[in-house]
């Protein structure tokens, strides 16, 4: 049995979803959210072997059952209303500690892909570390909280640099709707006497690329799927294609230089992770150049619209050992 | 909201390019139409919803939208942040 492990908003999991029953592969659906709906039970003792169980709507599974499990995107379980922030945050963790636990410890699933793994993938830094180790190129990046380094770096490229978060994009308000976002920007030297912002809080500047194409790489497994995304043919997507909710966006399905494969292969095997979606450049020269790595990166689009199969390598990737 | 109460602390330099979700005159984000889509269901969608999807392998609408930003996430504990 695979269980797809994610929240009930998930878009992307009903569209694996509805895959993996097309293909009648037994399966299960773990909103975390709505881990309230679930009856747990798991009982250990000396003189008996453990056991563990869930159930919802009157079907049951054995967590031994599950041989693999899709790691989407979980939230925080649904509580009550009334409960104080604090209570809510240590139900949670009860919560948290008994799935979590369960999941861990009484399956012998593969994860595509493990959490911790996850984690461990998701520092920009370490990424481009990774990635230049594994051969890929990387963008000439200095992540500085002094602003005489960034104005040196910027003066170096002629001010040709571009501005990104270190993480994830999205400023949330109190009731945690998102109120702002940043995108990747490009800089002027217009900006150069607020470089002393910098001090504030580590920034990331790198070498603006010249680009020909965004490419998104979804690995999974030992299959690598690329996809082109045309950006430079509108100009609101020209430095960073997510904007304008990518629409008008043109993409048409690449096949990557071996190199350049065999590497993102590695980089990611690297990680113990089973799938990323990677972003990469191919710039004017017929460089390609490595951006970041996404653990839990956005796919089902792609397939949408230019048909490539992922569905069927995560499938694959899930049913294999 | 957040800019205002960052005011009173030192910004980052990051902040000088963050855009409102709310009041900006371009075309919604994928940020943004993620978080709307997000919040549409959220209104619509019953508890029998909810309840009928997990485990079942029948309620998966057709034609629903897929999320289409690249971004990558930091799990910590349930949640995958969305970047």
């Amino acid at each position: 049995v695979i269980g797809i492990l994610s929240n009930s908003q998930d878009a992307t999991a009903n569209f694996f979803q509805e895959f993996v029953s097309r293909s009648n592969t037994p399966f299960v659906r773990i909103d975390t959210d709505r881990l309230g709906d679930f009856t747990l039970n798991f009982h250990i003792s000396d003189d008996r072997k453990a056991s563990a169980s869930f159930a919802i709507d009157d079907q049951i599974c054995e967590f031994d059952e599950l041989n693999a499990l899709y790691y989407r995107r979980p939230k925080p379980p649904s509580l009550p209303a009334g409960l104080s922030p604090e209570l809510r945050a240590w139900i949670e963790s009860e919560y948290r500690r008994a799935w979590g636990g369960l999941l861990e410890g009484a399956t012998k699933a593969k994860w595509v892909n493990h959490p911790f793994a996850i984690s461990a993938a998701s520092y920009k830094p370490e990424q481009l570390i990774r990635a230049k180790n594994h051969g890929v190129a990387v963008p000439d990046t200095i992540v500085t909280t002094s602003p005489s380094t960034a104005r040196s770096f910027c003066q170096m490229h002629d001010w040709d640099i571009v501005v990104k978060p270190l993480g994830y994009g999205e400023i949330r308000n109190d009731g945690q709707e998102v109120g702002q976002v940043v995108y990747t920007n490009v800089l002027d030297r217009s900006l150069d006497p607020t470089l002393s912002m910098v001090a504030n809080c580590p920034t990331l500047f790198q070498k603006h690329l010249s680009k020909e194409i965004d490419i998104r790489a979804t690995v999974i497994g030992s299959t690598c799927i690329a996809v082109a995304l045309h950006s430079q043919e509108n100009s609101f997507s020209a430095v960073d294609c997510r904007r304008n909710d990518m629409v008008g966006m043109r993409y048409s399905p690449i096949v990557l230089p071996t190199s350049v494969r065999d590497s993102l292969l590695s980089l990611t095997s690297s990680y113990r992770l089973y799938f990323a979606a990677i972003d990469l450049v191919l710039d004017r020269e017929g460089s390609y150049w490595f951006l970041e790595l996404n653990p839990s990166g956005q796919w089902a689009w792609l397939e949408q619209l230019v048909g490539v199969p992922i569905c069927a390598a995560l499938l694959e990737c899930l049913c294999s050992k | 909201m957040v800019t205002k109460r960052a005011t009173a602390v030192r910004l980052p330099f990051l902040s000088l390019f963050f855009e409102s979700v709310c009041d900006s005159d371009e075309a919604p984000s994928a940020v943004h139409a993620l978080a709307t889509k997000t919040f549409n269901e959220s209104k619509g969608q019953s508890d029998r919803d909810f309840s009928d999807r997990a485990l079942s392998t029948k309620t998966f609408k057709k034609g629903q939208p897929i999320e289409q930003d690249t971004d990558i996430s930091a799990p910590t504990g349930w949640e995958t942040e969305i970047v």
